[in-house]
Order: structure tokens, then sequence, then C-alpha cells
């Protein structure tokens, strides 16, 4: 297919384009309780192009682009009409000109990892095994499961002689644990892993059953008023994605973010009476999408912003190299350790039905499906009512755990403590 | 304007007749869903435009449905010539046998045939202005035009813009007894506006959709002193003291408690998986006597971004009833779901694209008008809010949990506005305390359908809710 679309557009006269090409392999089952309820598998082949369009107006210089799908189906004709369509788009987006990726050469290879190496339905299996390992529990158990096992083939090509090809393995799923006494209530789960990390399903699904089995008997929200407030795994992650999206080339050029290389970006020093920020950009992949090389680096040290990370429009109109737009921070663990956070008075809150980091305003919130309230003697479970913070005032005193957490989006403390953040309940 | 059949699918049945032929030889019960659709996403805003085909909804594929005897499975693919029929056959029968060995030794759902009544059906919805006609040209100039002048509103403004997207689709469904085919067009756009002061940057933005075509762009332009208005008020909100109170919510608000806060709680595959509180409400009080609730893709019911002819099961898509004077009357159904449950489907079986497996899906979900007037609804709160700009809510099927975010909460006092705004706000409580606290509701009733909804974190589909102003009683932090 990619020989086909080069060939469109030569033949169209396109000398500046990019083309991603995903071939996608992937077995899917879905379970209520036990039962095998649905059996899938996909096997597609899609690319993305976008066309480049050079032009003047007054003086000034621009890059147009206009982006469309191929399908394997898609025709020599309709392939050709796209083209079309998309280059004569192109000319009405006056974008000011900015450089796309230079040239990079990597021969297909696989994506270091232990799944490499086995048939999707090996894979399937092992983590099938790894969830329902766990579901033994006397009072919860797993209502429903989810498992994706995915082999994608990544093919980049740009005019500019980007031409690099891997191969990447994942797992992802989800499930939903659920406690019928004293209460009937569910809490529900996520996965996503790089390797064969069947250990970490299991360990992951009897925390779940445990912590549902806790919210079955929390039968009150905690009392509304202002609370010191740790979060853990997933919801410690996305706090902190605040500061990846912060960093991000498109905000800073938009002015949604202030964010200069050599600037404190954490508040105030003078009020920081907390854990100072040193986090990493870690690479989910080889490459962008763009075909940019991505390896780790240094994000902001000490507090002080090092590197944006941005694809290649808004690396040129910044002035700097791309080094591609990151999903995945690594932040160093603090000192305090998880158990003291918890000791604290406090709210631990394990599980929300929805939490959101607002990375343009600094709000963070969620409705409570699960947290521990600590009043200083006795820790009660409870549910209901939500949290809403702000990181910009959370940032000059929270505190990282030593403990970590690994995760395909976050590496980093697996908990986190805010200072003083409403809640709303009784 | 009726939207015309894909020239490509035109061309393939035969060849997918076969497939489903061979198919048919192997298994008691086998089905294909074909579909061709194309998209387009544009986007002008102060530091760029955009140009693209949606990647999410521009999708040329097929998902062939098989049966067993006693189990069902599926596969995805986007690539089909007479020559490959025996090559795609082979794949299916090979990969549903290992997947079904990679089980181990877990039990399996044990299923009947899919009904399959001969049904033979080609429909098309309507539209006034093709965006394809109307060319990408002439939708960026209006898309700048409303950037400038958004731009131009005030000094506060850092950034704001303007979107237009669109899709139109085509979709056969062919099983033993049915060949069914639907083409369907909807569109939507909306402004927005960053403001900043300081370190303090805020956005607003409204929204407009139609089941139709580029005719709604007449409607966006409305839009922009609404956004920028309401992004400059964020500037100065304040966070809320947690509590109870008195709420008039405004149509988008009321829909996305519809959507969110009841409808996810009525999807019926819930109910299989005995995860919905609602199995047991049916036939029970669950909001006020004055509530009424719908949910329906038919083209006699609404005319929206999720209205189509049959839902990705082959079903014929209908109006549901879901409450009516309060009381909780049905769910709305997948074909599986419906045949588990032993009722009769709603046609809300839905799939992301044709790469990923049906679910029971909401389509336009609404509350009907009441006979309030607004002004009558402000004046007679004491003390409380005006809730706008939602922004994304999270079901809880389960418990019957509110979990909705919302952008703003303007102050009542006394009847009038005091001018106070807080932000953001966190809608939390029980679903049916807040139905059961609607007291008045407006007489008029708007849905919009620019968004999407997702099955907990994924599994999108374009969805449209709505409803009237309505007063109740919510939890806000």
């Amino acid at each position: 297919m990619t020989e086909l679309i080069l060939d469109a557009l030569k033949a169209n006269n396109i000398d500046t384009y990019l083309i991603e090409d995903n071939k996608e392999e992937i077995a899917e089952l879905f379970f209520i309780k036990k039962n095998l309820d649905m059996r899938r598998t996909e096997n597609t082949h899609t690319s993305y192009v976008t066309v480049y369009r050079d032009f003047e107006k007054d003086g000034e210089k621009f890059r147009g682009d206009a982006a469309f799908t191929v399908e394997a189906a898609t025709t020599r004709e309709e392939l050709d009409a796209k083209i079309k369509r998309a280059y004569t788009a192109a000319q009405f987006v006056p974008n000011p000109f900015y450089e796309i990726a230079p040239e990079v050469k990597q021969d297909c290879f696989t994506m270091e990892s232990t799944l490499a190496g086995l048939t999707l339905e090996d894979v399937m299996k092992k983590y099938v095994e790894a969830l329902y390992a766990a579901d033994c529990d006397d009072k919860a158990f797993i209502n429903t499961a989810e498992f994706f096992v995915k082999k994608l083939t990544k093919h980049i090509i740009n005019s500019n002689g980007v031409d690099v090809s891997y191969i990447k393995y994942s797992v992802e799923g989800e499930f939903v644990a659920q406690c019928k006494e004293p209460q009937d209530v569910e809490t529900y789960q996520q996965f996503e892993f790089e390797g064969l990390d069947t250990e970490e399903l299991t360990s992951q699904a009897r925390e779940a059953l445990k912590l549902t089995r806790d919210r079955a008997v929390a039968d009150t929200a905690p009392k509304a008023g202002q609370y010191d407030v740790v979060l853990s795994g997933e919801y410690a992650a996305t706090v902190m994605s605040y500061y990846r999206d912060r960093a991000n080339g498109a905000y800073i050029y938009r002015q949604y973010s202030d964010y200069k290389t050599g600037d404190f970006i954490q508040g105030e020093k003078s009020e920081i009476t907390g854990d100072i920020i040193n986090a990493d950009y870690l690479p989910s992949a080889p490459f962008s999408n763009e075909g940019v090389p991505m390896k780790k680096l240094p994000c902001i040290s000490e507090g002080v912003f090092q590197n944006i990370h941005s694809g290649c429009r808004y690396s040129y109109y910044l002035g700097i190299k791309p080094i591609g737009a990151y999903s995945k921070l690594e932040i160093t663990p603090g000192t305090m350790s998880f158990e003291d956070m918890k000791k604290q008075k406090g709210l631990y809150v394990v599980n929300f039905s929805d939490f959101q980091m607002d990375s343009m305003g600094g709000n963070f919130g969620g409705e409570i499906r699960l947290a521990y309230l600590n009043d200083g003697e006795k820790i009660t479970p409870v549910t209901g009512g939500s949290i809403n913070g702000s990181i910009i005032e959370a940032q000059k005193n929270f505190k990282f755990s030593k403990e970590t957490q690994n995760t395909s989006k976050f590496v980093g403390p697996k908990a986190i403590l805010l200072k003083n953040i409403s809640v709303a309940g009784l | 304007m009726k939207v015309k059949s894909s020239e490509y699918l035109k061309a393939v049945k035969p060849v997918l007749k076969k497939l489903l032929d061979k198919l048919l030889s192997q298994y008691p019960y086998a089905s294909i869903l074909a579909v061709d659709s194309t998209a387009a996403d544009y986007q002008v805003t102060k530091s760029m435009t955009n140009m693209m085909e949606d990647d999410l909804w521009c999708s040329r594929g097929f998902v062939a449905k098989v049966y067993d005897g006693q189990t069902y499975a599926e596969y995805s693919f986007n690539e089909i010539s007479e020559e490959k029929i025996d090559e795609i056959a082979a794949a299916i029968a090979s990969t549903e046998k290992k997947l079904m060995a990679s089980a181990g030794d877990m039990p399996f759902s044990q299923y009947k045939a899919l009904e399959d009544e001969p049904c033979v059906f080609c429909e098309s919805t309507e539209y006034e202005l093709s965006p394809e006609d109307m060319g990408d040209e002439e939708i960026l100039k209006q898309l700048t035009a409303l950037k400038e002048e958004c731009m131009a509103a005030d000094e506060r403004v850092i950034d704001g813009g303007a979107v237009f997207q669109y899709r139109i689709y085509h979709k056969l469904f062919l099983s033993k007894n049915r060949d069914m085919e639907q083409n369907v067009m909807y569109a939507g756009g909306a402004v927005f506006a960053v403001v900043k002061k300081g370190q303090i940057v805020k956005q607003a933005m409204k929204a407009y959709s139609n089941l139709g075509g580029a005719e709604i762009m007449d409607k966006v332009q409305n839009g922009i002193k609404i956004a920028v208005k309401n992004a400059i008020d964020l500037l100065d909100s304040e966070q809320i003291t947690p509590g109870e109170y008195d709420c008039i919510c405004c149509p988008e608000v009321t829909g996305m408690i519809a959507h969110e806060a009841f409808g996810h709680g009525v999807e019926m595959d819930m109910f299989v998986k005995d995860r919905a509180l609602a199995k047991s409400y049916v036939g029970k009080s669950v909001a006020a006597p004055i509530l009424n609730m719908h949910d329906g893709a038919s083209l006699a019911a609404r005319h929206e971004s999720a209205t189509y002819f049959f839902d990705d099961d082959g079903v014929i898509s209908k109006d549901t009833v879901i409450i009516k004077d309060g009381i909780l009357q049905s769910g709305i159904s997948d074909a599986q779901s419906a045949m588990a449950l032993g009722t009769v489907p709603t046609g809300n079986g839905r799939r992301e694209s044709y790469k990923r497996k049906t679910y029971t899906r909401m389509t336009n979900t609404y509350f009907e008008p009441g006979t309030d007037k607004l002004e009558d609804m402000i004046a007679s709160i004491d003390y409380g809010f005006y809730l706008e700009n939602p922004h994304s809510g999270m079901e809880d099927p389960k418990n019957w949990g509110i979990q909705l975010m919302v952008g703003m909460a303007r102050e009542i006092k006394d009847g009038k506005f005091t001018g106070k705004v807080f932000s953001p706000i966190v809608m939390s409580g029980y679903v049916p305390d807040l139905l059961k606290s609607i007291t008045m509701m407006s007489d008029e009733v708007e849905l919009c359908g620019l968004g999407m909804c997702g099955k907990g974190h994924k599994e999108w589909v374009k969805v449209s809710d709505g409803g009237p102003y309505i007063k109740a009683k919510i939890r806000l932090g």
C-alpha cells in the first residue's frame, strides 16, 4: 500500500508529504463473569497521509497541509482524488512555514518486549489466566473483563528521507470488580502493558478486589471541608500530567503556558515547602509519528524547566530542534513513605468515577467512589462527594512517595500528598 | 436533497454476498456489516489552521459475525476481493477457533442464533448544503472570519476560533435474509475563546449540530458573543462552597444529566452483567412525575447527529420512552443483550467503527419539555445557581452516582443574577434524588450532538443530548 501511495503522490507532483502506515493485528476476548461472551480478531491496514503545500502571501512564506486516510480497500482513483483535494485544500491553510522531520533511516525492528516471539493467542491465554488467578476472593469477584492483545507494525516515510519502521506489542484491557454484600458496588480498572507483566495484572486485580470489598462497607461521604488528600496510581500520574502538558510546544506557542527553559516553573521557589520536581521525558516508541527519533530527555531539573517537547511545527516556530511530543514522564520519587502518608490525618482516595486534570486552568478533581478517611484516631472507608483542587496552590507543598510505580504512561512516585484540598461531601 | 449511496459499496456488494454465502455454508448464522465513511475536521484558530480527514470517523471496512451454534465470533478486516474470499473465510474460521482455545478452560456464554427476519431496505437522510459541494476553501474562509471576529471581541482573548466537522457514512448490513442500506450525513460546528489575565487562562465554547450538512454554519456565528462572554466571566470565577443548591440547568447541562447520569444506567448490556441498578426499577418511580425521557435514533423522533435507520446489528431504529411521568419504562439494547434478557432489541447496538465490538449505546437522549418559562424559573430561586458549559461526565449504572463536570455556575440570589461566577463545578449525588427534585421545566427543548460518548474510557460513538431548562436540587463542589 505504501508503494501505491508513493506512486500516486509522485504522479500528482506532490513534493512534500508524510505517510504513517499502520498494520494492526489484534486478538480480543470479552468475558461476563467467568464466561467468554465474544471473541474477535482485527486484521487491518490503514495509512494516514499528510500533503504539504508551500506558498507565499504578502512576502510571507506559508506551509499549508491537509491529511487523509487510506484504507486497504481505497482504490487508486480514489487515492488520486484524495491527494488532489488535499493539495488544493492545503493552499487555504496558511500556517507559517516550518520544516518537517529531517532524514533518518531505520529498517523494521521489533521493540524490545517479552511479548515478542509469542503468538497473540499465547499472550492472551497468559493474561486471561493472570487476571482470573486473582478471582478467588470470598466476597468480591471479577464481573466483566476485556482483553486486547496487539501487534502494530508502523512505517513512517516523509519526503525529506524519513524511512523508519518498527513493530510494537502491547496488551491492554479493562475489568470491573464487584462486591455484593453488604452493598452491591463495583470498581472499574484499566490496564496496559508492553511486556509479559502478568504478575502485575494479578496484583492489580487483587488490590481492586480488596478495595471493592472496602467500598461495599463504605456507606457515608466525608464531611465537606478542606483535607490533606493522598492520591496514588493513575490518579497521581494524572495530576503530574499537568507538567507534561504545560511543557508542550503547542501550549507554549499559543501562550496557554508561560514555561521558558531555565525558568523555575513550580510557582515561587521561596514558597516551596514540599518536594521539588525532577522529571524526564520517556519515549513510548522509538520514533514520533512524524519520524523524529525519541529518547529519554530532561524535562524539569530541580524545578527548572529544561526542554520543550513538541512536534515539528511548533518546534520550528519556537526556534528549537524538534524532539517529538511525549506522552510519558518519569518523575523522581520523594523520601516520604506511602505508609507515612496514609498515617496522617486526611483522605486517601483510591477510586474515582472519573478523575480529571485541567492542564489549562490547573484544576483537578472528580467524584469519590472510595476513599479512606483518617481522622487521626481511626480509618473509615467513605464513598461519595468529590474533590476539587488547584495544582497552582498544591505544588507549593506536595510530597512524593519514595515508593514508585511503572506503567506504560508514567514512571514515578506511587503516591502524592496534596495539602488543603476542597472536598464536597455531607 | 438525499444522501447518495456509496459507489464503492455498490461495487463490492456482490463479493460480500459471496463471502457471506461461504460463511453460511460453515455457520448456522453469519452477517457482514460493511462501512464506507468519509469525515473531515476543520479548525481555524489564532495560531493554526487545520484541515484533515477525521481518522476516527473516516473508515472503510467490514466486520463479519459468525455463530457456531452456541457462541459468537467476529472478524474485522478492510481488504476484500473475489480472489481473497477463501482466504478471508479461512482466516475467520482459524482465528475464532484459536481464540476459543486461548480462553483455556473458561466456560462460555451460550446463545441462540440472532433473529433474522427478512428485511430489504435502502434509506437516506437529507441535507440542504453538502460540505463537499461547499468546498474546503469556503469552509475555511467562513471559519477564518469567525476566528477574526472572536479575536477582535475583547483584548483579553489570546486565542479563539471555530471548528466545523461533518461525516457522511454508508452502511450495508447483509445476512441470509437481510439486505439493508443506509446513507447518513451529520455535521456540527463550534466557536471557542481562550482568555488570559495574569497567570489565569480560561476557555469557553458554544457548539451546534444537525442531521444535515454545512447549513449548520449559519447558526455557529451566534455562538461567538456567548463563548467570549463566558470565557471572560470565568476569569473572575471563584471556588464554590460545597453544598446542595437549587439550580437551573441550561439544556446542555440537562442533556448531560439525561445522558450521563441516567442514560448509561439503562443500557441493557449492563442489565445482562448485573451492573445496572435500573434493572430492578423498571415500573418504579425514578423521577418527578413531570419528567419524561426518550432515547432513539429514528428519524420520526429526532433529526440530530445520532439519527440512523438501523443499528450495527441490522435492527431498525426506534424511539424508546425510557421514563414516563417519572416511572422507568424501559432500557435500550443491542441484539445480543436483548436475546440474553428475552426482550425485543431497541436498535441501540452500535460500534465505534467496523474494527470494534457492538455495545448498547445511546443515540439522541433527551427530556421532554415542560410548561414553564425560563424567566419564571430564575425568579423562583432564593439562593442557587444557573449551571452552564458542561464539560464531561462519567456513568455509574451500578449505583446511580452522579459525576458531572460543569464549566460554570452563575450565582442567583432573590431571583436575580448577582454577577458572581463559580468554576469549575463537580456535580455529585444520587441520580433519582436529583430527578425527583425537578420542579420546573421550560417549554422548549434543545439538543446538541457535537460531542462523543465513550463506554468507560473507550468505544467512541456520536450522540446528541438535551432537553429543556430544568430546576432541581443538586450537590455541587
